[in-house]
Protein backbone atom coordinates (compact mmCIF):
# COMPACT_ATOMS: atom_id res chain seq x y z
CA UNK A 1 0.00 0.00 0.00
CA UNK A 2 1.35 3.30 -0.65
CA UNK A 3 2.10 5.68 1.58
CA UNK A 4 -0.69 8.29 2.10
CA UNK A 5 -0.29 11.71 1.00
CA UNK A 6 -0.15 13.36 3.94
CA UNK A 7 1.81 10.83 6.11
CA UNK A 8 4.81 13.37 5.93
CA UNK A 9 2.26 16.10 7.11
CA UNK A 10 2.27 13.80 10.37
CA UNK A 11 5.41 15.69 12.93
CA UNK A 12 2.88 18.55 12.30
CA UNK A 13 0.65 17.24 14.50
CA UNK A 14 3.11 17.03 17.58
CA UNK A 15 1.65 17.51 21.07
CA UNK A 16 4.01 19.88 21.88
CA UNK A 17 3.08 22.10 18.32
CA UNK A 18 -0.67 21.74 19.14
CA UNK A 19 -0.28 22.80 22.42
CA UNK A 20 1.98 26.26 21.17
CA UNK A 21 -0.54 26.92 18.94
CA UNK A 22 -3.38 26.66 21.35
CA UNK A 23 -1.46 28.69 23.86
CA UNK A 24 -0.52 31.56 21.49
CA UNK A 25 -4.13 31.10 20.03
CA UNK A 26 -6.24 31.47 23.31
CA UNK A 27 -3.54 34.64 24.14
CA UNK A 28 -3.98 35.73 20.79
CA UNK A 29 -7.63 36.06 21.57
CA UNK A 30 -8.14 36.46 24.76
CA UNK A 31 -5.49 37.85 26.71
CA UNK A 32 -5.79 41.59 25.83
CA UNK A 33 -9.90 41.65 26.89
CA UNK A 34 -8.70 40.09 29.66
CA UNK A 35 -6.41 42.11 30.63
CA UNK A 36 -8.27 45.30 30.34
CA UNK A 37 -11.33 43.50 31.89
CA UNK A 38 -8.79 43.45 34.59
CA UNK A 39 -7.53 47.13 34.09
CA UNK A 40 -11.04 48.41 34.26
CA UNK A 41 -12.33 46.68 37.35
CA UNK A 42 -9.42 47.42 39.35
CA UNK A 43 -8.71 50.56 38.30
CA UNK A 44 -7.37 52.90 40.68
CA UNK A 45 -8.92 55.84 41.70
CA UNK A 46 -7.22 59.57 41.94
CA UNK A 47 -7.30 61.42 45.69
CA UNK A 48 -7.14 64.97 46.02
CA UNK A 49 -4.63 67.09 48.64
CA UNK A 50 -5.65 67.25 52.23
CA UNK A 51 -4.72 71.06 51.92
CA UNK A 52 -3.85 72.96 48.47
CA UNK A 53 0.15 73.05 47.98
CA UNK A 54 -0.48 76.69 47.28
CA UNK A 55 -1.52 76.89 50.92
CA UNK A 56 1.96 76.14 52.21
CA UNK A 57 3.31 78.96 54.17
CA UNK A 58 7.38 79.58 53.96
CA UNK A 59 6.77 80.62 57.44
CA UNK A 60 5.80 76.71 58.40
CA UNK A 61 9.44 75.76 57.65
CA UNK A 62 11.66 76.44 61.22
CA UNK A 63 15.22 77.14 58.96
CA UNK A 64 13.99 79.01 56.04
CA UNK A 65 11.87 82.33 54.75
CA UNK A 66 10.48 83.86 51.83
CA UNK A 67 12.32 85.77 49.70
CA UNK A 68 12.27 87.54 46.13
CA UNK A 69 11.97 85.63 43.38
CA UNK A 70 14.80 86.09 40.92
CA UNK A 71 13.42 88.56 38.39
CA UNK A 72 15.77 86.60 35.52
CA UNK A 73 14.60 82.91 36.22
CA UNK A 74 11.12 83.09 36.40
CA UNK A 75 9.29 80.03 38.48
CA UNK A 76 8.79 77.00 36.68
CA UNK A 77 5.09 76.00 37.18
CA UNK A 78 4.02 75.73 33.36
CA UNK A 79 4.42 71.85 31.89
CA UNK A 80 4.53 70.79 34.56
CA UNK A 81 1.27 68.43 33.53
CA UNK A 82 -0.81 69.61 37.39
CA UNK A 83 -2.60 72.08 38.43
CA UNK A 84 -1.40 71.02 42.37
CA UNK A 85 2.48 72.54 42.22
CA UNK A 86 3.49 74.90 44.12
CA UNK A 87 7.25 76.58 43.55
CA UNK A 88 9.02 78.98 46.82
CA UNK A 89 11.61 80.89 46.52
CA UNK A 90 13.21 81.00 49.54
CA UNK A 91 16.29 81.92 51.79
CA UNK A 92 17.90 80.88 55.18
CA UNK A 93 17.41 82.67 58.18
CA UNK A 94 20.72 81.27 59.88
CA UNK A 95 22.80 80.48 56.53
CA UNK A 96 25.38 77.65 56.61
CA UNK A 97 26.60 78.71 53.14
CA UNK A 98 26.13 82.15 51.66
CA UNK A 99 24.08 81.11 48.74
CA UNK A 100 21.30 82.85 46.27
CA UNK A 101 17.74 82.05 46.25
CA UNK A 102 16.75 78.31 47.14
CA UNK A 103 13.90 77.01 45.08
CA UNK A 104 11.33 74.73 46.63
CA UNK A 105 9.19 73.34 43.61
CA UNK A 106 6.29 70.69 44.47
CA UNK A 107 4.31 68.98 42.03
CA UNK A 108 1.45 66.74 42.99
CA UNK A 109 -0.53 63.91 40.48
CA UNK A 110 -3.50 62.00 41.30
CA UNK A 111 -4.28 60.67 38.46
CA UNK A 112 -3.18 57.00 37.64
CA UNK A 113 -2.92 57.62 33.85
CA UNK A 114 -0.54 60.97 34.79
CA UNK A 115 2.91 60.59 33.53
CA UNK A 116 5.34 60.61 36.15
CA UNK A 117 7.29 63.80 35.30
CA UNK A 118 10.52 64.28 33.78
CA UNK A 119 13.79 64.99 36.54
CA UNK A 120 15.51 68.00 36.90
CA UNK A 121 18.85 65.87 35.00
CA UNK A 122 16.61 65.93 31.74
CA UNK A 123 14.77 69.44 32.29
CA UNK A 124 17.59 72.01 33.62
CA UNK A 125 19.50 71.17 30.17
CA UNK A 126 17.06 72.93 28.20
CA UNK A 127 17.65 76.08 30.27
CA UNK A 128 21.78 76.35 29.52
CA UNK A 129 22.71 73.80 32.12
CA UNK A 130 25.41 71.40 32.29
CA UNK A 131 25.42 67.95 33.81
CA UNK A 132 28.59 67.44 36.14
CA UNK A 133 27.55 65.15 38.68
CA UNK A 134 24.85 62.69 39.32
CA UNK A 135 24.72 60.89 42.96
CA UNK A 136 22.33 59.32 45.18
CA UNK A 137 22.09 60.70 49.03
CA UNK A 138 21.02 59.54 52.50
CA UNK A 139 18.50 61.55 53.55
CA UNK A 140 17.53 61.22 57.33
CA UNK A 141 13.72 61.33 57.68
CA UNK A 142 13.70 59.88 61.40
CA UNK A 143 11.33 63.00 62.41
CA UNK A 144 8.69 62.21 60.20
CA UNK A 145 8.02 58.55 62.34
CA UNK A 146 7.57 56.25 59.34
CA UNK A 147 9.28 54.16 60.59
CA UNK A 148 12.28 54.88 58.24
CA UNK A 149 15.83 56.33 59.41
CA UNK A 150 16.45 57.72 55.88
CA UNK A 151 15.93 57.38 52.17
CA UNK A 152 17.90 57.89 49.16
CA UNK A 153 17.42 61.26 47.58
CA UNK A 154 18.80 62.08 44.03
CA UNK A 155 21.51 64.88 43.91
CA UNK A 156 22.22 66.47 40.70
CA UNK A 157 25.20 69.26 39.95
CA UNK A 158 24.86 71.93 37.29
CA UNK A 159 27.00 73.98 35.94
CA UNK A 160 27.15 76.68 33.14
CA UNK A 161 29.63 78.61 31.06
CA UNK A 162 29.30 82.10 32.76
CA UNK A 163 26.85 82.31 35.99
CA UNK A 164 26.74 79.98 39.13
CA UNK A 165 26.92 76.12 39.96
CA UNK A 166 23.25 74.33 41.55
CA UNK A 167 23.11 71.41 43.24
CA UNK A 168 19.40 70.16 42.55
CA UNK A 169 18.31 67.64 45.30
CA UNK A 170 14.35 65.84 44.24
CA UNK A 171 12.90 62.87 45.71
CA UNK A 172 9.49 61.55 44.88
CA UNK A 173 6.34 60.46 47.89
CA UNK A 174 4.21 57.79 45.86
CA UNK A 175 1.52 57.22 48.34
CA UNK A 176 3.44 57.86 51.45
CA UNK A 177 6.51 55.95 50.16
CA UNK A 178 9.64 58.03 48.94
CA UNK A 179 11.56 57.05 45.95
CA UNK A 180 13.93 58.63 43.69
CA UNK A 181 13.46 57.59 40.45
CA UNK A 182 10.76 57.49 38.05
CA UNK A 183 10.09 53.38 37.81
CA UNK A 184 10.22 53.05 40.98
CA UNK A 185 7.20 55.07 41.18
CA UNK A 186 5.75 53.61 38.51
CA UNK A 187 6.38 50.44 40.35
CA UNK A 188 4.63 51.83 43.31
CA UNK A 189 1.46 53.29 41.95
CA UNK A 190 0.42 50.43 40.08
CA UNK A 191 0.92 47.93 42.43
CA UNK A 192 -2.05 45.98 43.50
CA UNK A 193 -2.96 46.87 47.19
CA UNK A 194 -3.88 50.73 47.42
CA UNK A 195 -7.27 51.95 46.12
CA UNK A 196 -6.70 55.30 45.53
CA UNK A 197 -3.08 56.61 44.24
CA UNK A 198 -0.75 60.06 44.32
CA UNK A 199 2.58 60.81 43.48
CA UNK A 200 4.35 64.20 44.18
CA UNK A 201 7.88 65.45 42.79
CA UNK A 202 9.33 67.30 45.98
CA UNK A 203 12.69 69.29 44.13
CA UNK A 204 15.30 71.49 46.18
CA UNK A 205 17.76 73.79 43.80
CA UNK A 206 20.44 75.83 45.71
CA UNK A 207 23.12 77.94 43.90
CA UNK A 208 26.56 77.95 44.90
CA UNK A 209 29.43 79.49 43.59
CA UNK A 210 32.48 77.10 43.79
CA UNK A 211 33.08 73.70 43.92
CA UNK A 212 34.29 73.27 47.67
CA UNK A 213 30.82 74.50 48.20
CA UNK A 214 29.09 71.88 46.97
CA UNK A 215 28.87 69.49 50.23
CA UNK A 216 26.92 72.45 51.89
CA UNK A 217 24.86 72.95 49.52
CA UNK A 218 23.29 69.76 49.74
CA UNK A 219 23.15 69.90 53.34
CA UNK A 220 21.06 73.41 53.00
CA UNK A 221 18.99 71.38 50.43
CA UNK A 222 18.58 68.37 52.57
CA UNK A 223 17.59 70.50 55.36
CA UNK A 224 15.18 72.25 53.38
CA UNK A 225 13.60 68.55 52.46
CA UNK A 226 13.11 67.43 55.66
CA UNK A 227 10.98 70.32 56.94
CA UNK A 228 9.04 70.66 53.79
CA UNK A 229 8.58 66.76 53.85
CA UNK A 230 7.10 67.19 57.15
CA UNK A 231 4.57 69.83 56.25
CA UNK A 232 3.79 67.76 53.42
CA UNK A 233 3.21 64.26 54.82
CA UNK A 234 1.37 66.22 58.22
CA UNK A 235 -0.83 68.26 56.12
CA UNK A 236 -1.13 68.18 52.41
CA UNK A 237 -0.94 64.54 50.71
CA UNK A 238 -3.64 61.75 52.03
CA UNK A 239 -2.74 59.65 55.02
CA UNK A 240 -2.06 55.63 54.58
CA UNK A 241 -5.74 55.15 55.28
CA UNK A 242 -7.28 57.40 52.94
CA UNK A 243 -5.22 55.27 50.27
CA UNK A 244 -6.78 52.09 51.37
CA UNK A 245 -10.14 53.81 51.44
CA UNK A 246 -10.92 52.82 54.87
CA UNK B 1 32.77 27.55 -23.88
CA UNK B 2 31.82 23.60 -22.59
CA UNK B 3 34.84 24.84 -19.95
CA UNK B 4 32.31 27.17 -18.92
CA UNK B 5 29.29 25.25 -19.05
CA UNK B 6 30.83 22.38 -16.61
CA UNK B 7 31.62 24.68 -13.85
CA UNK B 8 28.45 26.61 -13.90
CA UNK B 9 26.34 23.46 -13.69
CA UNK B 10 27.68 22.29 -10.08
CA UNK B 11 27.13 25.55 -8.64
CA UNK B 12 23.32 26.07 -10.09
CA UNK B 13 22.96 22.45 -8.78
CA UNK B 14 24.19 22.96 -5.53
CA UNK B 15 22.25 26.49 -5.39
CA UNK B 16 18.89 24.49 -6.05
CA UNK B 17 19.73 22.10 -3.68
CA UNK B 18 19.67 24.80 -0.90
CA UNK B 19 16.00 25.99 -2.32
CA UNK B 20 15.31 22.29 -1.64
CA UNK B 21 14.06 21.91 2.21
CA UNK B 22 14.16 18.42 3.42
CA UNK B 23 10.87 17.11 4.68
CA UNK B 24 11.96 17.64 8.34
CA UNK B 25 12.93 21.14 7.52
CA UNK B 26 9.85 21.76 5.72
CA UNK B 27 7.97 20.66 9.02
CA UNK B 28 9.84 22.45 10.61
CA UNK B 29 9.48 26.07 8.88
CA UNK B 30 5.65 25.46 8.60
CA UNK B 31 5.27 24.96 12.45
CA UNK B 32 7.59 28.39 13.01
CA UNK B 33 5.94 30.26 10.42
CA UNK B 34 2.43 28.98 11.92
CA UNK B 35 3.29 29.91 15.12
CA UNK B 36 5.06 33.20 14.51
CA UNK B 37 1.50 34.57 12.61
CA UNK B 38 -0.46 34.03 15.87
CA UNK B 39 2.48 35.60 17.62
CA UNK B 40 2.14 38.74 15.43
CA UNK B 41 -1.35 38.24 15.93
CA UNK B 42 -1.29 38.62 19.55
CA UNK B 43 1.36 41.69 19.08
CA UNK B 44 0.26 43.28 16.53
CA UNK B 45 -1.07 46.48 18.49
CA UNK B 46 2.71 46.54 19.75
CA UNK B 47 4.06 46.16 16.21
CA UNK B 48 1.98 48.68 15.04
CA UNK B 49 3.04 50.70 18.08
CA UNK B 50 6.84 50.06 16.74
CA UNK B 51 6.03 50.99 13.36
CA UNK B 52 4.49 54.12 14.05
CA UNK B 53 7.86 54.88 16.56
CA UNK B 54 9.87 54.06 13.29
CA UNK B 55 8.22 56.35 11.54
CA UNK B 56 8.13 59.48 13.48
CA UNK B 57 11.51 59.23 15.10
CA UNK B 58 14.62 59.21 13.27
CA UNK B 59 16.30 57.01 16.53
CA UNK B 60 13.96 53.85 15.60
CA UNK B 61 14.33 54.05 11.68
CA UNK B 62 16.06 50.93 12.01
CA UNK B 63 13.22 49.61 13.14
CA UNK B 64 11.31 49.51 9.58
CA UNK B 65 14.66 47.84 8.28
CA UNK B 66 14.69 45.28 11.02
CA UNK B 67 12.21 43.04 9.41
CA UNK B 68 14.34 42.89 5.92
CA UNK B 69 17.61 42.57 8.29
CA UNK B 70 16.32 39.57 10.00
CA UNK B 71 15.02 37.67 6.52
CA UNK B 72 18.56 38.97 5.28
CA UNK B 73 20.33 37.01 8.04
CA UNK B 74 18.17 34.07 7.54
CA UNK B 75 19.04 34.10 4.38
CA UNK B 76 22.74 34.12 4.86
CA UNK B 77 22.20 31.34 7.50
CA UNK B 78 19.84 29.00 4.95
CA UNK B 79 22.10 26.03 4.67
CA UNK B 80 23.25 26.18 8.72
CA UNK B 81 19.31 26.70 9.63
CA UNK B 82 18.13 23.80 7.16
CA UNK B 83 20.83 21.35 8.48
CA UNK B 84 20.20 22.34 12.38
CA UNK B 85 17.00 21.37 12.33
CA UNK B 86 15.73 19.21 15.31
CA UNK B 87 12.85 17.87 17.29
CA UNK B 88 11.11 20.84 19.07
CA UNK B 89 11.96 21.19 23.11
CA UNK B 90 9.50 21.90 25.38
CA UNK B 91 11.73 24.36 26.39
CA UNK B 92 10.31 26.81 23.68
CA UNK B 93 6.87 26.25 25.46
CA UNK B 94 8.29 27.79 28.45
CA UNK B 95 9.99 30.76 26.70
CA UNK B 96 6.53 31.40 25.00
CA UNK B 97 4.61 31.13 28.78
CA UNK B 98 7.49 33.32 29.77
CA UNK B 99 6.97 36.07 27.19
CA UNK B 100 3.13 35.87 27.64
CA UNK B 101 3.78 36.15 31.10
CA UNK B 102 5.86 39.18 31.22
CA UNK B 103 3.30 40.62 29.06
CA UNK B 104 0.54 40.38 31.01
CA UNK B 105 2.63 41.46 34.09
CA UNK B 106 3.19 44.78 32.05
CA UNK B 107 -0.40 45.34 31.01
CA UNK B 108 -2.04 44.39 34.32
CA UNK B 109 -1.53 45.48 37.24
CA UNK B 110 1.93 47.45 35.54
CA UNK B 111 1.96 49.72 33.13
CA UNK B 112 4.87 49.22 31.38
CA UNK B 113 5.42 50.03 27.59
CA UNK B 114 9.01 49.03 27.13
CA UNK B 115 9.16 45.62 28.50
CA UNK B 116 5.33 44.66 27.23
CA UNK B 117 6.72 45.25 24.03
CA UNK B 118 10.09 43.24 24.89
CA UNK B 119 8.06 40.01 25.48
CA UNK B 120 7.90 39.58 22.14
CA UNK B 121 11.19 38.70 21.81
CA UNK B 122 11.54 35.87 24.54
CA UNK B 123 8.28 34.66 22.82
CA UNK B 124 9.81 34.55 19.11
CA UNK B 125 12.50 32.74 20.77
CA UNK B 126 10.58 30.28 22.70
CA UNK B 127 8.49 29.53 18.54
CA UNK B 128 11.59 28.83 17.45
CA UNK B 129 12.70 26.44 20.13
CA UNK B 130 9.47 24.62 19.54
CA UNK B 131 9.34 24.50 16.31
CA UNK B 132 12.77 23.74 15.31
CA UNK B 133 14.93 22.66 18.38
CA UNK B 134 18.17 23.81 19.90
CA UNK B 135 20.30 23.89 17.24
CA UNK B 136 18.59 26.13 15.37
CA UNK B 137 17.25 28.43 18.69
CA UNK B 138 21.11 29.01 18.79
CA UNK B 139 21.72 30.13 15.15
CA UNK B 140 18.79 32.24 15.46
CA UNK B 141 19.58 34.09 19.06
CA UNK B 142 21.48 37.12 16.34
CA UNK B 143 17.92 37.59 14.99
CA UNK B 144 16.60 37.39 18.93
CA UNK B 145 19.03 40.31 19.11
CA UNK B 146 18.33 42.10 16.35
CA UNK B 147 14.70 42.39 17.11
CA UNK B 148 15.30 43.33 20.77
CA UNK B 149 17.51 46.54 19.40
CA UNK B 150 14.65 47.39 16.95
CA UNK B 151 12.24 48.21 19.56
CA UNK B 152 11.99 51.61 20.66
CA UNK B 153 12.25 52.80 23.99
CA UNK B 154 9.43 55.65 24.93
CA UNK B 155 10.73 59.11 25.12
CA UNK B 156 11.00 59.73 28.89
CA UNK B 157 12.81 56.71 29.85
CA UNK B 158 15.37 57.36 26.62
CA UNK B 159 15.79 61.07 27.74
CA UNK B 160 16.56 60.07 31.24
CA UNK B 161 19.22 56.92 30.57
CA UNK B 162 20.93 59.10 27.62
CA UNK B 163 21.71 61.85 29.86
CA UNK B 164 25.52 60.67 31.00
CA UNK B 165 26.32 59.68 27.15
CA UNK B 166 24.96 62.79 25.78
CA UNK B 167 26.64 65.05 28.42
CA UNK B 168 29.97 63.27 27.70
CA UNK B 169 29.54 63.26 23.49
CA UNK B 170 28.80 67.10 23.83
CA UNK B 171 31.72 67.50 26.02
CA UNK B 172 33.95 65.71 23.30
CA UNK B 173 32.24 67.77 20.69
CA UNK B 174 32.79 70.63 21.65
CA UNK B 175 36.90 70.21 22.74
CA UNK B 176 37.18 68.68 18.76
CA UNK B 177 35.28 71.50 17.42
CA UNK B 178 37.19 74.10 19.42
CA UNK B 179 40.47 72.62 18.13
CA UNK B 180 39.35 74.38 14.43
CA UNK B 181 41.11 77.55 13.42
CA UNK B 182 39.42 80.49 14.36
CA UNK B 183 36.16 78.99 15.80
CA UNK B 184 35.30 79.37 19.08
CA UNK B 185 32.87 76.72 20.83
CA UNK B 186 30.89 76.65 23.60
CA UNK B 187 28.72 74.34 25.54
CA UNK B 188 25.30 75.51 27.02
CA UNK B 189 23.38 72.63 28.19
CA UNK B 190 22.59 70.12 25.13
CA UNK B 191 23.58 73.46 22.62
CA UNK B 192 26.83 73.74 21.04
CA UNK B 193 27.00 77.44 20.03
CA UNK B 194 30.24 78.48 17.92
CA UNK B 195 31.42 81.75 16.32
CA UNK B 196 33.58 81.76 13.26
CA UNK B 197 34.84 85.12 12.24
CA UNK B 198 31.27 87.09 11.87
CA UNK B 199 28.89 83.94 11.95
CA UNK B 200 27.60 82.41 14.45
CA UNK B 201 24.94 79.77 15.56
CA UNK B 202 23.84 76.30 16.98
CA UNK B 203 25.23 72.90 16.05
CA UNK B 204 22.29 70.42 15.38
CA UNK B 205 19.51 73.29 15.70
CA UNK B 206 15.70 71.82 17.08
CA UNK B 207 17.33 68.17 16.97
CA UNK B 208 16.31 66.67 20.25
CA UNK B 209 19.08 64.59 21.38
CA UNK B 210 21.65 65.58 19.47
CA UNK B 211 24.33 64.24 21.39
CA UNK B 212 22.81 60.82 21.42
CA UNK B 213 21.09 59.57 18.16
CA UNK B 214 20.66 56.27 16.71
CA UNK B 215 22.48 54.38 18.97
CA UNK B 216 20.43 51.72 19.00
CA UNK B 217 20.72 51.86 15.14
CA UNK B 218 24.51 51.42 15.21
CA UNK B 219 24.29 48.11 17.21
CA UNK B 220 21.83 47.17 14.93
CA UNK B 221 24.00 47.57 12.01
CA UNK B 222 26.80 45.82 14.01
CA UNK B 223 24.60 42.95 14.84
CA UNK B 224 24.00 42.44 10.95
CA UNK B 225 27.50 43.22 9.90
CA UNK B 226 28.70 40.56 12.89
CA UNK B 227 26.35 37.96 12.46
CA UNK B 228 25.97 37.39 8.80
CA UNK B 229 28.48 34.54 9.13
CA UNK B 230 28.60 32.57 12.01
CA UNK B 231 31.37 33.37 14.21
CA UNK B 232 32.75 30.76 16.94
CA UNK B 233 32.14 32.25 20.68
CA UNK B 234 35.36 34.21 21.41
CA UNK B 235 35.15 35.97 18.48
CA UNK B 236 31.35 37.34 19.06
CA UNK B 237 32.30 38.01 22.82
CA UNK B 238 35.45 40.10 21.31
CA UNK B 239 32.91 42.40 19.28
CA UNK B 240 30.72 42.68 21.98
CA UNK B 241 32.94 44.07 23.91
CA UNK B 242 33.89 46.46 20.81
CA UNK B 243 30.34 47.49 20.14
CA UNK B 244 29.96 49.90 22.79
CA UNK B 245 33.12 51.73 22.01
CA UNK B 246 32.51 51.57 18.57
CA UNK B 247 28.65 52.64 18.32
CA UNK B 248 29.67 55.89 20.70
CA UNK B 249 32.56 57.00 18.33
CA UNK B 250 29.64 56.54 15.49
CA UNK B 251 27.30 59.07 17.10
CA UNK B 252 30.43 60.63 17.89
CA UNK B 253 31.25 61.32 14.64
CA UNK B 254 27.75 62.40 13.33
CA UNK B 255 27.55 65.26 15.56
CA UNK B 256 30.78 66.25 14.65
CA UNK B 257 29.83 65.95 11.53
CA UNK B 258 27.11 67.88 11.40
CA UNK B 259 28.64 70.87 13.42
CA UNK B 260 31.71 71.37 10.88
CA UNK B 261 28.93 71.48 8.42
CA UNK B 262 26.99 73.97 10.30
CA UNK B 263 30.30 76.02 10.91
CA UNK B 264 31.96 75.60 7.19
CA UNK B 265 29.30 75.34 5.08
CA UNK B 266 27.06 78.16 6.47
CA UNK B 267 23.87 76.58 5.55
CA UNK B 268 20.47 77.32 6.94
CA UNK B 269 20.20 76.33 10.59
CA UNK B 270 16.90 74.17 9.86
CA UNK B 271 18.28 73.17 6.73
CA UNK B 272 17.36 69.23 6.57
CA UNK B 273 20.89 68.79 4.61
CA UNK B 274 23.82 68.50 7.55
CA UNK B 275 21.36 65.98 9.49
CA UNK B 276 20.86 64.08 6.38
CA UNK B 277 24.52 63.97 5.45
CA UNK B 278 25.78 63.56 8.88
CA UNK B 279 23.62 60.67 9.83
CA UNK B 280 24.12 58.45 6.53
CA UNK B 281 28.10 59.59 6.91
CA UNK B 282 27.54 57.78 11.16
CA UNK B 283 25.93 54.95 9.66
CA UNK B 284 28.24 54.24 6.86
CA UNK B 285 30.88 54.53 9.74
CA UNK B 286 29.58 51.97 11.80
CA UNK B 287 29.11 50.09 9.02
CA UNK B 288 32.97 50.65 8.22
CA UNK B 289 34.05 50.25 12.03
CA UNK B 290 32.31 46.63 12.35
CA UNK B 291 33.16 45.59 9.05
CA UNK B 292 36.40 46.15 9.27
CA UNK B 293 36.38 44.84 13.30
CA UNK B 294 35.04 41.32 11.53
CA UNK B 295 37.92 40.92 8.62
CA UNK B 296 40.45 42.26 11.34
CA UNK B 297 39.30 38.81 13.45
CA UNK B 298 39.35 36.60 9.78
CA UNK B 299 42.53 37.71 9.50
CA UNK B 300 44.29 36.81 12.70
CA UNK B 301 42.33 33.88 12.58
CA UNK B 302 42.92 31.33 9.01
CA UNK B 303 39.77 29.45 9.28
CA UNK B 304 38.87 26.69 7.41
CA UNK B 305 34.89 27.39 6.98
CA UNK B 306 33.99 23.93 5.80
CA UNK B 307 35.41 21.75 8.18
CA UNK B 308 34.42 24.28 11.44
CA UNK B 309 30.64 23.30 10.22
CA UNK B 310 31.52 19.78 9.95
CA UNK B 311 33.14 20.31 13.76
CA UNK B 312 30.02 19.69 15.95
CA UNK B 313 32.54 19.98 18.70
CA UNK B 314 32.96 23.51 17.86
CA UNK B 315 29.47 24.01 16.55
CA UNK B 316 28.30 24.19 20.10
CA UNK B 317 30.32 27.35 20.91
CA UNK B 318 29.19 28.82 18.08
CA UNK B 319 26.73 31.49 17.03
Amino acid sequence: MPPSRFAGLRPLFSPLFIVCVLVLGASAVGLRPTLNALHSRYAKKPIALRRPLQALEPGALPSFRQAAPDPNNPLPLEDLGTDDAIALTLEQRNPILQTGPILLLVSYYSNPRDKVPHTPEVCYRQGGWIVEDITTTPLDVSHLALGLRTTELRVVFFKQSVGPRAAVAYLFVANGQFCWDREQVRWIICRPGDRYVYFSKVEVAVDYWDESERVAAVEVAKRLLREALAVLLADHFPRSADLRGE
Amino acid sequence: MNQNTVQVAPVAATFADDLQPTVPTRVALTKVLIMLALAAWMFWPELCQMARAGLESSDWAHTLAAPLLLLLLCWCRRQVLAASVTTGSVCGLVLILLGLGIYAVCTWPYDYGYPRQCALAPVTAGVVLAGAGWRVFQRCLPMVLLLWLSIPIGPRIWAALIIRPETHTLKAAQMLLDQLPGVNVRLEGPDLDFVRGMQAGTVATGEPRRGAALLFAYAAIGVFVTFARIRPMWQVILLALVAVPVVMVCNLCRIVAWGLINIYVNSNPFSPVPRGVSTVLALLVAYGLFAAFCGLLVRIVLEDDEAHEADDRTAATEI
